[in-house]
Protein backbone atom coordinates (compact mmCIF):
# COMPACT_ATOMS: atom_id res chain seq x y z
CA UNK A 1 0.00 0.00 0.00
CA UNK A 2 1.17 3.44 -1.33
CA UNK A 3 1.17 5.77 1.61
CA UNK A 4 -0.10 9.39 1.79
CA UNK A 5 3.63 11.24 1.37
CA UNK A 6 4.87 8.91 -1.00
CA UNK A 7 2.24 9.38 -3.46
CA UNK A 8 2.62 13.43 -2.78
CA UNK A 9 6.33 13.14 -3.65
CA UNK A 10 5.71 11.28 -6.81
CA UNK A 11 3.33 13.49 -7.88
CA UNK A 12 5.06 16.73 -7.04
CA UNK A 13 8.14 14.98 -8.41
CA UNK A 14 6.89 14.37 -11.48
CA UNK A 15 5.25 17.91 -11.92
CA UNK A 16 8.39 19.70 -11.56
CA UNK A 17 10.47 17.42 -13.13
CA UNK A 18 11.13 19.19 -16.64
CA UNK A 19 9.32 18.50 -19.88
CA UNK A 20 10.60 15.33 -21.67
CA UNK A 21 10.47 16.98 -25.57
CA UNK A 22 9.85 13.59 -28.06
CA UNK A 23 12.30 13.13 -30.60
CA UNK A 24 9.96 13.37 -32.65
CA UNK A 25 8.64 17.57 -32.17
CA UNK A 26 9.48 18.26 -35.74
CA UNK A 27 7.12 15.23 -37.03
CA UNK A 28 4.55 16.37 -34.70
CA UNK A 29 1.27 16.90 -36.45
CA UNK A 30 -1.16 18.87 -34.28
CA UNK A 31 -4.82 17.53 -34.26
CA UNK A 32 -3.64 14.67 -36.13
CA UNK A 33 -1.45 13.04 -33.74
CA UNK A 34 -1.94 12.81 -30.05
CA UNK A 35 -0.17 15.54 -28.24
CA UNK A 36 1.95 13.06 -26.29
CA UNK A 37 3.88 13.13 -29.74
CA UNK A 38 5.33 16.59 -28.66
CA UNK A 39 5.47 16.56 -25.04
CA UNK A 40 4.98 13.70 -22.36
CA UNK A 41 1.26 14.42 -21.74
CA UNK A 42 0.65 11.23 -19.50
CA UNK A 43 2.59 12.47 -16.70
CA UNK A 44 1.08 15.84 -16.37
CA UNK A 45 -2.14 14.88 -17.58
CA UNK A 46 -3.73 15.93 -14.36
CA UNK A 47 -3.19 19.97 -15.22
CA UNK A 48 -5.83 19.33 -18.01
CA UNK A 49 -8.44 19.36 -15.26
CA UNK A 50 -8.08 22.86 -15.37
CA UNK A 51 -8.50 24.13 -18.95
CA UNK A 52 -11.68 21.94 -18.37
CA UNK A 53 -12.70 23.20 -15.91
CA UNK A 54 -12.77 26.90 -17.66
CA UNK A 55 -14.09 25.86 -20.95
CA UNK A 56 -16.80 24.23 -19.01
CA UNK A 57 -17.52 27.15 -16.55
CA UNK A 58 -17.48 29.48 -19.39
CA UNK A 59 -20.31 27.49 -21.43
CA UNK A 60 -22.22 27.13 -18.24
CA UNK A 61 -22.20 30.87 -17.02
CA UNK A 62 -22.56 32.14 -20.24
CA UNK A 63 -26.30 30.34 -20.33
CA UNK A 64 -26.93 30.50 -17.03
CA UNK A 65 -26.27 34.16 -15.90
CA UNK A 66 -28.84 37.08 -16.47
CA UNK A 67 -26.25 39.75 -17.55
CA UNK A 68 -23.14 39.39 -18.70
CA UNK A 69 -21.38 42.14 -16.66
CA UNK A 70 -20.01 39.69 -14.20
CA UNK A 71 -19.39 36.64 -16.66
CA UNK A 72 -15.68 36.52 -15.80
CA UNK A 73 -15.70 36.68 -11.92
CA UNK A 74 -18.04 34.03 -11.77
CA UNK A 75 -16.24 31.78 -14.20
CA UNK A 76 -13.25 32.17 -12.58
CA UNK A 77 -15.53 31.19 -9.29
CA UNK A 78 -16.86 27.75 -10.86
CA UNK A 79 -13.46 26.85 -11.93
CA UNK A 80 -11.88 26.59 -8.99
CA UNK A 81 -15.34 25.04 -7.47
CA UNK A 82 -14.83 22.41 -10.15
CA UNK A 83 -11.26 21.78 -9.58
CA UNK A 84 -11.21 22.15 -5.56
CA UNK A 85 -14.22 19.52 -5.84
CA UNK A 86 -12.02 16.90 -7.80
CA UNK A 87 -9.09 17.05 -5.41
CA UNK A 88 -11.70 16.56 -2.83
CA UNK A 89 -13.37 13.50 -4.43
CA UNK A 90 -9.70 12.08 -5.48
CA UNK A 91 -8.75 12.52 -1.99
CA UNK A 92 -11.86 10.95 -0.83
CA UNK A 93 -11.09 8.19 -3.21
CA UNK A 94 -8.04 7.70 -1.97
CA UNK A 95 -8.81 7.34 1.83
CA UNK A 96 -11.90 5.13 0.92
CA UNK A 97 -9.49 3.03 -1.17
CA UNK A 98 -6.75 3.16 1.03
CA UNK A 99 -7.46 2.81 4.55
CA UNK A 100 -11.51 2.12 4.94
CA UNK A 101 -11.60 -0.88 2.46
CA UNK A 102 -8.41 -2.69 3.82
CA UNK A 103 -10.18 -2.41 7.35
CA UNK A 104 -13.32 -3.85 6.38
CA UNK A 105 -12.51 -6.39 4.18
CA UNK A 106 -11.57 -9.68 5.59
CA UNK A 107 -7.75 -10.50 5.32
CA UNK B 1 -35.59 48.65 -16.83
CA UNK B 2 -37.27 45.57 -18.24
CA UNK B 3 -40.35 44.09 -16.49
CA UNK B 4 -40.10 40.87 -17.94
CA UNK B 5 -40.26 38.06 -15.41
CA UNK B 6 -37.11 35.80 -15.78
CA UNK B 7 -38.73 33.04 -15.97
CA UNK B 8 -40.51 33.67 -19.56
CA UNK B 9 -38.99 32.55 -22.42
CA UNK B 10 -39.17 33.43 -26.14
CA UNK B 11 -38.81 30.78 -28.53
CA UNK B 12 -36.12 31.99 -31.73
CA UNK B 13 -36.70 29.28 -34.53
CA UNK B 14 -33.40 31.04 -35.76
CA UNK B 15 -32.00 30.55 -32.73
CA UNK B 16 -32.60 27.11 -32.77
CA UNK B 17 -31.45 26.21 -36.04
CA UNK B 18 -28.51 28.48 -35.70
CA UNK B 19 -27.68 26.77 -32.22
CA UNK B 20 -27.94 23.28 -33.64
CA UNK B 21 -25.91 23.97 -37.09
CA UNK B 22 -22.95 26.13 -35.15
CA UNK B 23 -22.29 26.40 -31.52
CA UNK B 24 -22.90 30.19 -30.20
CA UNK B 25 -24.44 30.63 -33.63
CA UNK B 26 -27.94 30.82 -32.19
CA UNK B 27 -26.81 33.03 -29.63
CA UNK B 28 -25.62 35.54 -32.58
CA UNK B 29 -28.22 35.56 -34.32
CA UNK B 30 -30.72 36.64 -30.83
CA UNK B 31 -28.36 39.12 -30.98
CA UNK B 32 -26.73 38.13 -28.01
CA UNK B 33 -23.02 38.67 -29.16
CA UNK B 34 -20.69 38.48 -25.91
CA UNK B 35 -22.64 35.79 -25.47
CA UNK B 36 -22.31 34.12 -28.83
CA UNK B 37 -18.46 34.86 -28.53
CA UNK B 38 -17.92 32.64 -25.10
CA UNK B 39 -20.08 29.71 -26.10
CA UNK B 40 -18.24 29.29 -29.59
CA UNK B 41 -14.94 29.88 -27.54
CA UNK B 42 -15.90 27.29 -25.09
CA UNK B 43 -17.53 24.67 -26.87
CA UNK B 44 -15.53 24.67 -29.78
CA UNK B 45 -12.38 24.90 -27.44
CA UNK B 46 -13.60 21.66 -25.80
CA UNK B 47 -13.99 19.92 -28.79
CA UNK B 48 -10.68 21.04 -30.55
CA UNK B 49 -8.94 20.59 -27.37
CA UNK B 50 -10.03 17.43 -27.37
CA UNK B 51 -8.66 16.45 -31.28
CA UNK B 52 -5.45 18.75 -30.48
CA UNK B 53 -5.02 16.61 -27.11
CA UNK B 54 -6.13 12.45 -28.32
CA UNK B 55 -5.47 13.80 -32.42
CA UNK B 56 -8.43 12.97 -34.90
CA UNK B 57 -8.53 9.40 -33.19
CA UNK B 58 -10.47 10.93 -30.11
CA UNK B 59 -13.23 11.85 -33.07
CA UNK B 60 -14.25 7.87 -34.21
CA UNK B 61 -17.93 6.91 -34.78
CA UNK B 62 -16.83 3.64 -35.62
CA UNK B 63 -14.72 2.27 -33.20
CA UNK B 64 -15.70 4.80 -29.98
CA UNK B 65 -19.89 4.85 -31.10
CA UNK B 66 -20.79 5.55 -27.57
CA UNK B 67 -18.20 8.58 -26.91
CA UNK B 68 -19.56 10.01 -30.29
CA UNK B 69 -22.96 10.28 -29.15
CA UNK B 70 -22.07 12.54 -27.09
CA UNK B 71 -19.64 14.44 -29.88
CA UNK B 72 -22.36 14.69 -32.27
CA UNK B 73 -24.09 17.06 -30.23
CA UNK B 74 -21.44 19.69 -31.19
CA UNK B 75 -23.48 19.77 -34.47
CA UNK B 76 -22.30 19.06 -38.15
CA UNK B 77 -18.70 19.94 -37.09
CA UNK B 78 -18.51 16.50 -35.28
CA UNK B 79 -19.91 14.54 -38.15
CA UNK B 80 -17.10 16.18 -40.79
CA UNK B 81 -14.37 15.73 -38.54
CA UNK B 82 -15.67 11.88 -37.90
CA UNK B 83 -16.11 11.64 -42.01
CA UNK B 84 -12.36 13.11 -42.62
CA UNK B 85 -11.24 10.70 -40.21
CA UNK B 86 -12.81 7.53 -41.61
CA UNK B 87 -12.43 8.69 -45.47
CA UNK B 88 -9.11 10.20 -45.43
CA UNK B 89 -6.94 8.83 -42.81
CA UNK B 90 -8.00 4.88 -41.98
CA UNK B 91 -6.58 2.83 -44.01
CA UNK B 92 -9.61 0.19 -46.34
CA UNK B 93 -8.30 -3.64 -45.76
CA UNK B 94 -9.62 -6.53 -47.60
CA UNK B 95 -9.89 -9.98 -46.10
CA UNK B 96 -10.94 -13.41 -47.08
CA UNK B 97 -12.74 -14.89 -44.24
CA UNK B 98 -12.55 -19.13 -43.93
CA UNK B 99 -15.86 -19.59 -45.85
CA UNK B 100 -14.43 -17.60 -48.79
CA UNK B 101 -16.08 -14.20 -48.48
CA UNK B 102 -14.23 -10.96 -49.28
CA UNK B 103 -14.39 -8.95 -45.81
CA UNK B 104 -13.78 -4.91 -46.25
CA UNK B 105 -12.41 -3.29 -43.30
CA UNK B 106 -11.35 0.21 -42.29
CA UNK B 107 -9.39 0.51 -39.49
CA UNK B 108 -6.53 2.94 -38.38
CA UNK B 109 -3.02 2.27 -39.72
CA UNK B 110 -0.61 0.52 -37.41
CA UNK B 111 2.33 2.24 -36.60
CA UNK B 112 4.23 0.61 -39.29
CA UNK B 113 1.80 1.32 -42.17
CA UNK B 114 1.38 3.64 -44.48
CA UNK B 115 -1.72 4.18 -46.64
CA UNK B 116 -2.13 4.59 -50.45
CA UNK B 117 -3.96 7.62 -51.59
CA UNK B 118 -5.58 6.06 -54.42
CA UNK B 119 -6.50 2.72 -53.23
CA UNK B 120 -6.27 3.59 -49.37
CA UNK B 121 -5.03 -0.02 -48.77
CA UNK B 122 -2.38 -0.35 -45.95
CA UNK B 123 1.17 -0.19 -47.84
CA UNK B 124 4.66 -0.57 -46.00
CA UNK B 125 6.06 2.50 -44.36
CA UNK B 126 8.51 4.42 -46.10
CA UNK B 127 11.63 4.88 -44.69
CA UNK B 128 11.49 8.67 -43.23
CA UNK B 129 7.84 8.47 -43.47
CA UNK B 130 4.46 8.36 -40.92
CA UNK B 131 1.05 6.69 -40.81
CA UNK B 132 -1.64 8.99 -41.78
CA UNK B 133 -2.15 9.38 -37.99
CA UNK B 134 -0.81 8.00 -34.52
CA UNK B 135 -3.84 6.48 -32.36
CA UNK B 136 -3.70 7.82 -29.29
CA UNK B 137 -2.75 5.76 -25.95
CA UNK B 138 -4.32 5.62 -22.59
CA UNK B 139 -5.00 8.68 -20.92
CA UNK B 140 -4.28 10.93 -23.72
CA UNK B 141 -6.77 9.27 -26.01
CA UNK B 142 -9.53 9.28 -22.87
CA UNK B 143 -8.80 12.54 -22.20
CA UNK B 144 -9.07 13.94 -25.73
CA UNK B 145 -12.26 12.05 -26.19
CA UNK B 146 -13.97 13.36 -22.84
CA UNK B 147 -12.87 16.88 -24.03
CA UNK B 148 -15.37 16.43 -26.92
CA UNK B 149 -17.67 14.43 -25.17
CA UNK B 150 -18.10 17.56 -22.95
CA UNK B 151 -18.17 19.96 -25.57
CA UNK B 152 -21.29 18.13 -26.97
CA UNK B 153 -23.09 17.86 -24.07
CA UNK B 154 -22.54 21.36 -23.00
CA UNK B 155 -23.93 22.04 -26.37
CA UNK B 156 -27.41 20.40 -25.16
CA UNK B 157 -27.82 23.27 -22.53
CA UNK B 158 -26.70 25.95 -25.50
CA UNK B 159 -29.46 24.88 -28.32
CA UNK B 160 -31.40 24.56 -25.62
CA UNK B 161 -31.08 28.14 -24.28
CA UNK B 162 -30.84 29.25 -27.89
CA UNK B 163 -34.17 27.96 -28.96
CA UNK B 164 -35.77 29.25 -25.50
CA UNK B 165 -33.94 31.90 -23.63
CA UNK B 166 -35.26 34.18 -21.18
CA UNK B 167 -37.27 37.81 -22.26
CA UNK B 168 -35.10 40.53 -22.58
CA UNK B 169 -31.69 39.24 -21.80
CA UNK B 170 -30.47 40.76 -24.96
CA UNK B 171 -31.70 44.14 -24.86
CA UNK B 172 -29.92 43.95 -20.81
CA UNK B 173 -26.83 42.27 -22.70
CA UNK B 174 -26.77 45.39 -24.78
CA UNK B 175 -28.56 48.18 -23.70
CA UNK B 176 -27.65 50.88 -26.01
CA UNK B 177 -28.18 48.72 -28.95
CA UNK B 178 -31.92 48.89 -30.89
CA UNK B 179 -34.13 45.74 -30.03
CA UNK B 180 -36.59 44.83 -32.07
Amino acid sequence: MISLPELLTVTLAAGTQPLAWSASVLAYRPFIDPIDELIDAHRLWFLLLIPLALLVSMAYKAVRIPTMQDFWRQVAVMTVQIVVAIIGLGAASFIVIQFIVPRIVPH
Amino acid sequence: MSTASPHQVDFSLPGLIGAILVPGLGHFLRGEKRRAAMIATSILGLFFGGILIGGIDAIDSREDPFWFYGQALVGPLAFGVDYLHQNQFKVVEQTTSPNGKVVVKRRSARPDEGRDPKTNAPTPLQAGAKPPNIKGLAKVNEIGTLFATIGGMLNVIVVLDAALAPRGRARRDNPMEPHA
